[in-house]
């Protein structure tokens, strides 16, 4: 049972709101839902350069407890067009792209939903020069010590 | 005569096949240049040959424009392990080992300073191609060379792929166009060896060895011994591949075959840990990668009149992403201007 928030929390809440909204204030492109506890963007990444047109979904829990604080990560799903789990071009089940999934990357205040923006232009260009060249074209990293529970076991490395 | 890849490499060596006084006669030619330095009179100063004059028409093929320099001694990316109080730094490296075979035969007709300039010249072919697909030279012995592929800045496919394709372009210089002048001199054929395999970060580990005054930044890992290993079950001008490049690229697969040591197969180069090797279909391979690259029958051959592609806008984008100069517009249009793509420097637990 979640227990109700303190002046405190409330506080903690509309400050990350603020972070996150602000990250996103210069992109205009991006249609951003203001819930009590989340934020939800949508948006569509068409660039001239790529072939197709890829719809995302951000979606940011705000967290009042600091103790759950790693789930406040942005996580950035591939809505359209559909791409199957393929840990070679760093997507999971339900289109969700690995670059800022909560259970590999370990919370920080960098992990904005701007963040997660941007890197969905680097996914949708990584991805097409996949296709093209099969292999991924950025650097890979490490992932971190949180198992996937969607399914699968949890890969070896990220983008 | 028909054009050559590695022209510039067969004139050379055919130079101190034919003129056995040409390395004497180059050395004169140099020391009489007034020069306010002193002059050193090593091989690579006579050499003259280097990425941008011996790798023209390849450099063209390729489209690379921009200059190619040559790393060697300390893995650039590592050195600073030699000025810090960290032991050892863990991260992924290809191990590439390339021999040139039967040029002991040498000694049977060239003088040593004759030898000494086909040897230079054949390291030369071997170093150039390999710093265009950015290697660095570990070490070098004689006509041995050991090679590390990768670092801090590139991805571990992008690095296996830069290994096979400098050693496949070797190996194509060694098969199709060094027997030439060795079969017009009626020599037993020299040919070229190469093993690669890819050891990840948890199974790398660099150290500085040695002692005050005579050290080396290098790798301990299984991979990069398995490498000089896998080399001795290669076919003459051919590659054994590790079983780790094709789990880090599975289309790989498809160039992979079991190597045979006479009759027998080997499959396995370690035991307990089994570990695989495959022969590697490099012609195949070139083929593939490269559109200039033509195959005719079980043979390829270089497409010189083929215009290399221009960088694309996609491919301009695709280098900013790398390198951390991409930006949004406020529209979403990515270019080098607007809101910064953060570096990728969120991730893991660290």
């Amino acid at each position: 049972m979640s227990r109700p928030l303190n002046i405190i929390d409330e506080n903690r809440v509309e400050m990350d709101r603020f972070v996150h909204l602000q990250s996103i204030a210069d992109l205009n492109f991006v249609n951003a839902k203001n819930f009590s506890d989340k934020i939800v963007i949508n948006y569509i990444v068409k660039d001239p350069d790529l072939k197709s047109e890829y719809f995302f979904e951000v979606q940011n829990t705000l967290i009042a407890n600091s103790n759950q604080i790693q789930w406040q990560t942005p996580l950035l799903r591939l809505i359209s067009p559909k791409v199957e789990v393929n840990l070679d071009v760093h997507m999971l089940t339900y289109g969700i792209v690995c670059y800022t999934f909560p259970g590999d990357i370990k919370y920080n205040k960098g992990l904005t939903c701007g963040y997660a923006v941007e890197q969905s232009f680097k996914w949708a260009f990584g991805y097409e020069f996949y296709l093209k060249k099969h292999y991924w074209p950025f650097k890979e990293m490490p992932h971190g010590i949180y198992p996937i529970h969607w399914g699968f076991t949890r890969p070896t490395i990220a983008a | 005569m028909a054009k050559k890849v590695y022209q510039q490499y067969l004139d050379q060596i055919r130079s101190a096949i034919n003129e056995p006084n040409y390395l004497n006669d180059k050395i004169v030619k140099l020391s009489s240049k007034v020069t306010a330095e002193p002059q050193n009179f090593l091989l690579e100063n006579v050499n003259d040959l280097s990425i941008e004059t011996g790798l023209t028409s390849l450099k063209a093929l390729l489209g690379k424009s921009s200059p190619v320099k040559i790393s060697s001694g300390d893995h650039p990316d590592f050195a600073y392990l030699r000025h810090t109080k960290q032991v050892k730094i863990k991260h992924y490296i290809v191990s590439v080992f390339v021999d040139v075979k039967n040029s002991t035969n040498f000694f049977r007709k060239y003088s040593d300073d004759q030898i000494a300039v086909i040897i230079q010249t054949i390291q030369s072919a071997a170093i150039h191609t390999c710093s265009l697909f950015d290697g660095h030279v570990q070490r070098q012995q004689y006509d041995g060379l050991f090679l590390y592929f990768g670092g801090k800045n590139k991805s571990k496919s992008q690095a296996i792929e830069d290994a096979l394709k400098a050693v496949a372009f070797f190996t194509y210089f060694m098969k199709y166009e060094l027997p030439e002048i060795f079969d017009a001199n009626d020599l037993d054929k020299i040919y070229t060896r190469a093993g690669i395999d890819f050891g990840d970060e948890d199974k790398v580990s660099w150290y500085v060895f040695g002692v005050n005054g005579c050290s080396e930044l290098t790798t301990v890992s299984l991979h990069t011994s398995l490498a000089p290993k896998m080399q001795s079950y290669s076919k003459h001008n051919g590659i054994v591949i590790g079983d780790n490049l094709i789990t880090k690229i599975p289309s790989l697969q498809q160039y992979a075959t079991v190597p045979y040591d006479g009759s027998e197969p080997v499959p396995l180069i370690f035991k307990n840990p089994n570990y695989r090797q495959f022969d590697f279909d490099w012609q195949r391979y070139l083929s593939d990668s490269f559109e200039f690259v033509k195959r005719l029958g079980d043979k390829i051959e270089i497409d010189y009149g083929h215009e290399p592609e221009n960088m694309t806008s996609f491919d301009n984008k695709i280098d900013m992403l790398k390198n951390n100069q991409a930006a949004i517009s406020a529209g979403g249009i990515l270019g080098s201007t607007g809101h910064v793509i953060s570096p990728n420097k969120f991730y893991g637990w660290q």
